[in-house]
């Protein structure tokens, strides 16, 4: 098979992580292939997402915490079906927590929780196929660690842990073009082509596909 | 009868040391070589891309926000060898094409990817198509939706 056939195949292209989701976004997102974005903050209402040529929106929560109790009681209060939920643990317990609760769907690694990400907690991700969200400013190192987020990705990369990159975008310039993702995830990363490219369509994709109203 | 038995002893005479000198010559030319490979051409590759800009930028800024670019995520190094040049550029469509070395496309496509200012402006590069002419370059710059 050639290097470049996987490219072939129609991909459904998500962006797992919006902050702010306006018209003009939608339109660039669209123009540059993704299909589907999860957004924390939408600015327009109405039939947002249901046009033709405009990708599938949802809703996404991201909750913050280092208490488990705390997350219980958010999560309370949420529509998990037919959002995105993501949960930024900063504390042991509720990373470990997280990685076996059914209503999480990914869990995001941070500059302020990327030691908590060891060799237990992969092997608790990987036994309930949860995946991991790594935001694109982290990748490029704008918070810092880069090092430490390298061997971190490597790890759970090798250990077939699903990984989800999204762009954390708050403006329509921070979006990224998928095709030019994969290359810096394989020059930088050291992430072959074809496990990046799930990374952007299939794992998110099959994600928000089991939402309601998507 | 003298002068044609000396020209035949020259002749002989210089038939065997043209045959020493090609001898000592092949000798010289192995101890040169150094078994590496010749250097290749350099052979080249043309990126189509389209820069979605929020005001018009000109040509020269959208080469410098991709060389800044290559150069802060892949060093100088990658850059001068990448050495990538905006060839082809409207202005008003925001389309263009970027020539690269071969071995080096795949650094320009991420690049272009991460490029997010050029002239002052938010801008997003999208990388549309690579090929290995110019000629076909242009056609899917004329025949591009984006």
């Amino acid at each position: 098979m050639c290097a470049g056939c996987i490219f072939l195949k129609p991909r459904v292209f998500v962006d797992s992580f919006v902050r702010k989701c306006n018209t003009r976004l939608l339109n660039i997102a669209w123009i540059i292939g993704y299909r589907a974005l999860s957004c924390e903050e939408l600015e327009v209402g109405g039939d947002l997402g249901k046009s033709i040529d405009s990708p599938r929106v949802l809703r996404k929560i991201v909750i913050s915490s280092n208490s488990v109790s705390e997350v219980r009681n958010k999560l309370a209060g949420v529509n998990y079906k037919s959002m995105f939920v993501t949960v930024e643990p900063l504390s042991m317990e509720v990373a470990r927590w997280s990685a076996h609760d059914t209503r999480v769907d990914t869990i995001l690694i941070t500059s302020r929780n990327t030691e908590l990400f060891d060799k237990r907690q992969l092997g608790i991700m990987k036994y309930y196929s949860k995946p991991l969200e790594i935001p694109i400013p982290y990748l490029l190192g704008e918070d810092g660690a880069e090092s430490a987020l390298y061997r971190r990705i490597r790890l759970y990369a090798s250990s077939r842990v699903p990984l989800v990159i999204s762009s954390m975008a708050t403006h329509w310039h921070e979006l990224i073009h998928p095709y030019s993702l994969l290359k810096f995830l394989k020059l930088s990363y050291d992430i072959p082509e074809r496990i990046g490219l799930l990374t952007v369509s299939d794992i998110p994709w099959f994600i928000i596909s089991r939402k309601e109203g998507v | 009868m003298l002068l044609l038995a000396t020209s035949m002893v020259l002749l002989i005479a210089s038939i065997i040391l043209l045959g020493k000198t090609i001898v000592y010559y092949r000798g010289v030319k192995r101890l040169l070589e150094t078994g590496l490979k010749p250097i290749g051409k350099a052979r080249k590759r043309y990126v189509v891309f389209t820069a979605l800009c929020e005001e018009r930028v000109s040509q020269r800024d959208v080469e410098n926000a991709i060389s800044e670019t290559m150069k802060k995520h892949y060093g100088v190094s990658i850059y001068r060898k990448a050495s990538p040049q905006v060839i082809l550029y409207d202005e008003s469509t925001g389309r263009g094409v970027v020539r690269v070395l071969h071995a080096y496309t795949s650094y320009l496509i991420a690049t272009l990817g991460l490029t997010k200012r050029a002239g002052g402006k938010n801008c997003l590069i999208a990388p549309i198509k690579t090929t290995g002419t110019l000629r076909k370059a242009r056609e899917i710059l004329s025949k591009s939706k984006i």
